[in-house]
């Protein structure tokens, strides 16, 4: 179906048909376009009068005498006309225009009541009498009038019926025309394609449709004007013709924009489209040229030609005050675009370090723009990533550290287990030689110490490390520190030391009850291993504003030659020979844990007077 | 009880000879095994009372073991283990262990827990409740007669300290600071002091408890005050 629609041979026929109707049509229009205003149509004859004004006589026409260069003008009151003689028939020709010779002419007049009420001449006459005129009146005779009504009546009746030719006619070539706009472009197969008509610019068709349009009009317009004289058949073939071979023009530009529109060329086969695209090339290509400088320029050189144009601009307007309005604005809306950019890319810059303040590092400035804050951008970008790296690194580290204090710590725990099992076994047995005993007992009593060693070894590297949990709740001192005494009662019985505690009870504290509760032991037993015998042991707590102050004191039993700041490091113990139980890392432990529950930790001594200072946050 | 087949599985063989030994030493019959699998394996051929199960074991550690014990077999289950924290030993307990003992351990402590499990356990079937008795794991409270046994033994408790436990086990699970017991248990408004309190609450432990510094029963809440655990 569609190779029937689309064959070149199908749209030939039809453009074919249509010019044929086209012909046909407009041969028929112009007659009538001629007839319409024609409107009755009198010839003079013989028998006609014409009434000499002046010599008020009236006078035959008489067609035989041919009154070759004489004229008479007459000018009526209503209507002048100004008669030229000619041929035996009227020629009604204005005075001061000499005619050429004319094969046919015709008056028309619109008579009314026997009166010439106005008429429709070669040549407009002056409607005023110019002096020296004469003034001729002409009436029609009865015969001519009439016969001229009717000839118009029955003209205005045939009118309607040869309308519908035309009318028709009309029908027939719209059809073909939307035929041939829906088949504009599309080949045999259906594909659309171009013609090389379509290169021409749209504006330059239009033109010429417009004209051919313009062209058809006028030809009418004469037809409608002298259609009358000069309007025989030949005349309107070749009239018709002309208006066919426009009509022809106008479709086949019209096709052609039709087709330009299917395959979206229309706009682009414009002048205007052409001359907009240059025009942008031309912009692009200066503002990237513009941007090439500025970029290089350093901050400095940016700052002055700000400035310079600034200044340029200020200049202008100052001068040219018309015309200062428009430049404003347009300096305004370049600097706006400038303003925008460097606006958001400053944003940009500041959201991103908001969120690597906050501790996202992975996050980096993008898209930023303005040569002003591109260097700062970067800057930011590199300081979050080499922070990044750092922080990396020292978790990495920190877990390293915490998985080997676990692991050392397990694997000494494995064998320390079976020590202490065999050791406890043999201590059970009765072995000989009797030492053998001995050695079975300080085996085991060694082992219990490595065991404990091991295990404050474990916890103080645990919350040095920073990786501990620690728990903060509001707790009862006097509490805390008696359920702490509570668990060393037997020994501190024993020990012969009097502990004196002296702690208010509406004193709370926010800590980890666990490991202060362990720190409070780790001093009780502390005080109790290396008091002198019979002493007392005080403590006492006491209150701020914000914090508590808990503190141990004791009269040492041996003589303290270390540096306060020394006593609390790891190992280190206050009896240099290291004979007595503790493992040093006693005040260590003490003070790691105060120090994981926010509080502090330190030891004053003074002469044999030993204080262990704990201070921890008021609840 | 005594001729009861008790297991040991640890990957150390010394550590599972020197149980062996105490055990063996208590009349026990002891079920070595080195391994998780070995441990199932002994576990589903031989009628084993109770297990002492190492935790990081080859081819199948002890928590794993433990579960897949516990898909058939309802026996008493002692963890032993390096890994001292509190998250460690919860961890076991809420797989199913009924103990949790580290490494280094007490041997007696370990002994002393081996026979409470056992006692627990054959004592379950046994004694049905009566109305005035509270029990919570092998610690029995009998109100009536105002006798205090553990796993099967009597506990001699001094009258304050009597109320106080009672106290404390008839609202377990719920923390008492040292005024409450005073309170409740002295009757007076006037309280002494902490350490009064403190102090009983040791000498409870130090009678009831298998190892006093680790109580299963009488827990301390540091800076808060006492609770008997829920069981």
């Amino acid at each position: 179906m569609k190779k029937i629609t689309y064959s070149p041979i199908t749209k030939a026929i039809a453009v074919s048909l249509a010019l044929i109707c086209i012909f046909a049509a407009s041969f028929e229009l112009l007659g009538i376009v001629t007839d319409i205003f024609s409107r009755g149509e009198i010839r003079l004859t013989a028998d006609d009068i014409i009434i000499n004004k002046l010599s008020r006589s009236a006078e035959k026409l008489r067609r035989t005498e041919v009154l070759d260069e004489e004229t008479l003008y007459a000018f009526s009151d209503d209507a002048g006309l100004c008669f030229e003689a000619y041929d035996g028939d009227v020629r009604i020709g204005h005075e001061e225009e000499k005619r050429a010779k004319a094969d046919t002419f015709s008056l028309t007049c619109y008579v009314t009541d026997g009166k010439v009420t106005s008429y429709s001449i070669y040549g407009e006459p002056s409607t005023q009498a110019v002096e020296g005129e004469q003034i001729i009146y002409f009436y029609p005779t009865e015969a001519t009038y009439k016969s001229a009504s009717e000839e118009s009546a029955a003209l205005r009746q045939a009118l309607i019926k040869r309308c519908i030719p035309v009318i028709s006619g009309a029908i027939c070539v719209f059809f073909i025309c939307v035929y041939l706009a829906v088949a504009a472009g599309h080949q045999k197969d259906g594909e659309l394609c171009a013609l090389s008509i379509d290169k021409m610019y749209s504006e330059i068709n239009l033109f010429l449709m417009i004209g051919c349009f313009i062209a058809v009009i006028l030809v009418l317009v004469f037809f409608s004007e002298y259609g009358a004289y000069f309007g025989d058949n030949g005349v309107k073939a070749l009239a018709s013709f002309g208006i066919t071979a426009a009509s022809f023009i106008i479709g086949a530009l019209a096709v052609s924009d039709i087709r330009k529109l299917k395959i979206h060329t229309f706009i682009k086969q414009s002048i205007a489209y052409r001359a907009f695209c240059l025009a942008k090339r031309i912009v692009l290509r200066l503002w990237s040229f513009g941007s090439e400088i500025f970029k290089d320029l350093s901050g400095k050189g940016k700052a002055i030609l700000a400035l310079g144009i600034f200044f340029a601009y200020s200049v202008i307007t100052a001068l040219s005050l018309k015309s200062g309005f428009l430049i404003a604005v347009a300096a305004t809306g370049v600097l706006a675009v400038f303003v925008r950019r460097s606006v958001g890319d400053y944003e940009k810059i500041i959201s991103g370090m908001e969120m690597i303040k906050s501790g996202d590092m992975s996050v980096k400035i993008e898209g930023v723009e303005d040569a002003f804050l591109i260097p700062v951008a970067d800057g930011v970008n590199s300081l979050s990533e080499g922070i990044g790296k750092a922080v990396e690194e020292k978790v990495k580290s920190e877990r390293l550290k915490t998985e080997l204090i676990t692991n050392v710590s397990h694997d000494l725990k494995t064998p320390l287990t079976s020590i202490i099992s065999y050791a406890d076994l043999l201590v059970k047995e009765e072995l000989s030689p009797p030492e053998a005993n001995d050695y079975a007992k300080i085996i085991s009593l060694k082992a219990e110490k490595l065991k404990k060693l091991t295990q404050d070894l474990f916890d103080i590297s645990k919350v040095n490390s920073g990786n501990d949990v620690t728990a903060s709740e509001k707790l009862k001192l006097s509490t805390l520190i008696a359920q702490a005494m509570a668990e060393e009662e037997n020994e501190n019985e024993k020990s012969g030391l009097e502990f004196l505690v002296n702690v208010p009870e509406k004193i709370n504290v926010l800590c980890d009850g666990k490991k202060m509760s362990r720190v409070f032991s780790n001093l009780i037993v502390n005080a109790r291993l290396y008091s002198l015998s019979g002493t007392r042991v005080y403590i006492d707590a006491e209150e701020t504003d914000e914090n508590v102050t808990v503190t141990f004191k004791n009269i040492a039993s041996y003589k303290m030659n270390f540096k306060d700041d020394e006593i609390t490091e790891r190992f280190t113990r206050g009896d240099e020979a290291r004979s007595t139980e503790g493992s040093g890392l006693g005040l260590s432990i003490a003070k790691g844990f105060t120090e994981s529950c926010g509080g502090s930790f330190f030891v004053k001594t003074d002469g044999d007077l030993f204080k262990a200072v704990v201070r921890l946050k008021k609840a | 009880m005594k001729n009861s087949k008790i297991l040991v599985a640890d990957d150390d063989k010394d550590i599972v000879r020197s149980i062996e030994i105490y055990l063996s030493g208590e009349g026990y019959e002891v079920l070595k095994a080195y391994n998780g699998e070995e441990a199932l394996d002994l576990a589903t051929e031989n009628d084993i009372e109770l297990m002492i199960l190492d935790v990081m074991m080859p081819k199948m550690n002890g928590i794993d073991t433990l579960l897949r014990l516990r898909e058939r077999k309802n026996i008493p289950v002692i963890m032993l283990s390096a890994k001292s924290e509190d998250s460690d030993k919860i961890f076991g307990l809420t797989a199913g262990a009924d103990d949790y003992v580290t490494k280094p351990f007490n041997p007696s402590e370990l002994i002393a827990r081996v026979k409470s499990q056992l006692r627990r356990y054959t004592m379950l079937g046994g004694s049905g409740k009566k109305e005035s008795e509270i029990s919570i794991g092998g610690l029995k409270i009998d109100r009536d007669e105002a006798k205090v046994t553990v796993d099967g033994d009597e506990k001699k408790l001094t009258p304050i300290e009597y109320k106080i436990l009672l106290l404390l086990a008839e609202n377990a699970g719920k923390v008492f600071s040292g005024e409450e017991i005073y309170t409740r248990v002295w009757n007076e408004d006037v309280f002494v002091n902490d350490n009064t309190i403190a102090v009983h609450i040791r000498h409870i432990r130090e009678k009831i408890e298998i190892n006093p510094k680790e109580p299963e029963y009488l827990k301390v809440v540091w800076g808060i005050g006492y609770k008997i655990r829920k069981e």
